[in-house]
């Protein structure tokens, strides 16, 4: 491709712009409206995605000691309980700082936990971590089987239930982006028809004279691209201020929540969108054409 | 050389648009295509130009096979040709200057090239002084001189026009005769499809007739009627 020739694709791309001023508002604005829903639902699995990661790792299995266990045998257990595949982490867990605990969660009312210091009804135990959230019933079922562990106990059905919610959730997601990017497709398709309709002489005679396809092609493809990367420049721009102010939001008055940090999302979310409008705004253009470069 | 051995066209709706039709023009001839609407005329440009493909037949330029050239070839066949319509086809938006140069650009000429050939290529259709004019400022004779300029801008070999005088009256259908005779002059062969009979009685080339999709006559000097 020569210099020049690039430095006319985007010439008669932006004098198709300009030519249908209006149409390409329009095309901008649907794109940009497609692109903030888009982005809200990306942000809303992002940090579903985010929560559901941050609950996982926080499953854990508790394995309760048997009443006789010596206190020197406990590391030789340890020992045991960290040779299973798949554990990531073991902390042993005295009866003693498990009732100190209790009292901390009990707070104003730890008073009732008074006389309890001498005669301990609480267990020693292993609280464990997997590497994977898969991994947790294998992983219990081979504590079970070791010498002086008395029970074993993690949340079955949560894991279970979270795993497939947060499974459902990343499936319905796909399938809506899916929905919304072959509708974006279409409205950008119309536009561009339009342009492409309004053009259809020059492609004609450009046909006639010995114009390559691609020759054609080119500022069209250009056109749609212009057309998806502004709406989604726009978009981008519009939910990273409500996210930015959102997260600031929930930071302060909804603190245990966990949010995916605003920048680095920002990033994700943009490239993503750029790609996606460049991409929609590409095979929009290449699917108009098709009709009028039979000539 | 261009030749047509035994060509059908059958468009889908079961029009027989030509039926078995052989002729061959050599280099720097000048041919009238004649005949009635509907005659199968213009289906014949459209075919040289692989617009449409034959149902039968074979048509050839030089040693390549038309009717069977890939896709992505024909844009460097039509490099060949320059097309001269009854309705001109000139852009609106685009002055006189940049029709002509438009050719050009698209089969992305130099700016240079473009530079030097337009003049020429208006001078010879004489339009110098109106480079600067839209199409909607001409005439229709002083459009289809636009159009002529536009169609020799990539110094085709061949010029095949579709009526070229159709829409004009007779003393301008002369002049656009007299540049078409003098591009044809230069060396370009002239295929022309027409119904204008005085012209084709006085200024004499050779003759294919057609009528209702048949080759029904040809001559080498001759008329439209005799």
């Amino acid at each position: 491709m020569k210099p020049h020739t690039i430095a006319y694709y985007f010439k008669e791309a932006f004098t198709g712009l300009r030519r249908n001023g209006w149409m390409m508002f329009a095309s901008v604005g649907i794109t940009l409206v497609m692109f903030i829903i888009l982005g809200f639902f990306l942000a809303l699995t992002a940090n579903l995605n985010y929560i559901a990661r941050d609950v996982e790792g926080k499953l854990e299995i508790t394995a309760y000691l048997n009443e006789n266990v010596a206190q020197d045998s406990i590391s030789v257990l340890q020992t045991q309980i960290n040779a299973i595949p798949s554990v990531k982490e073991s902390v042993f867990v005295s009866n003693a700082e498990a009732l100190t605990r209790l009292s901390e969660k009990l707070g104003s009312r730890s008073d009732l936990l008074a006389g309890y210091e001498n005669d301990n009804p609480l267990r020693n135990a292993f609280e464990i971590t997997t590497t994977e959230v898969e991994q947790v019933a294998v992983v219990a079922s081979a504590l079970e089987k070791l010498n002086g562990i008395a029970e074993v106990k993690y949340g079955r059905e949560e894991v279970e239930k979270l795993l497939s919610i947060t499974k459902a959730i990343r499936y319905g997601m796909v399938a809506l982006m899916l929905a919304l990017g072959i509708a974006t497709l279409f409205v950008m398709m119309n536009t561009i028809r339009l342009t492409v309709f309004a053009r259809r002489q020059e492609i004609q005679i450009m046909k006639y004279v010995g114009a390559t396809d691609w020759f054609i092609r080119w500022p069209f493809i250009l056109e749609g691209m212009i057309m998806g990367i502004f709406g989604a420049l726009l978009a981008g721009g519009f939910i990273f201020l409500i996210y930015h102010y959102f997260v600031g939001y929930v930071m302060t008055e909804i603190p245990f929540l966990p949010m995916l940090p605003v920048y680095p999302f920002i990033r994700g979310l943009l490239i993503t969108m750029v790609a996606g409008g460049a991409l929609i705004g590409i095979i929009g253009s290449a699917l108009s054409l098709g009709r009028y470069l039979k000539v | 050389m261009f030749t047509f051995d035994s060509v059908s066209k059958i468009y889908n709706n079961r029009v027989h648009a030509l039926d078995n039709v052989s002729f061959s023009i050599v280099k720097g001839e000048f041919v009238y295509l004649i005949g009635p609407s509907g005659a199968g005329k213009s289906t014949i440009l459209r075919l040289m130009t692989a617009e449409e493909r034959p149902t039968l037949g074979q048509i050839t330029l030089d040693t390549q096979i038309i009717n069977r050239i890939h896709h992505n070839r024909v844009a460097a066949l039509r490099r060949r040709f320059g097309v001269v319509f009854q309705d001109y086809r000139l852009l609106p938006q685009k002055t006189v200057y940049e029709n002509v140069a438009f050719a050009m650009q698209v089969v992305e000429s130099s700016n240079e090239e473009i530079h030097n050939r337009v003049p020429l290529l208006l001078a010879l259709v004489g339009l110098s002084t109106r480079a600067r004019s839209f199409p909607d400022q001409l005439s229709g004779g002083e459009k289809q001189r636009v159009a002529i300029a536009r169609a020799l801008a990539n110094d085709p070999s061949i010029l095949i026009c579709d009526e070229p005088t159709g829409n004009l009256d007779p003393a301008t259908s002369w002049e656009i005769m007299g540049l078409l005779s003098l591009v044809n002059e230069r060396g370009t062969t002239v295929i022309m499809a027409t119904h204008a009979k005085e012209m084709v009685n006085r200024m004499k080339h050779r003759v294919i007739v057609m009528e209702g999709g048949k080759k029904v006559n040809e001559r080498l000097e001759g008329g439209y009627n005799n």
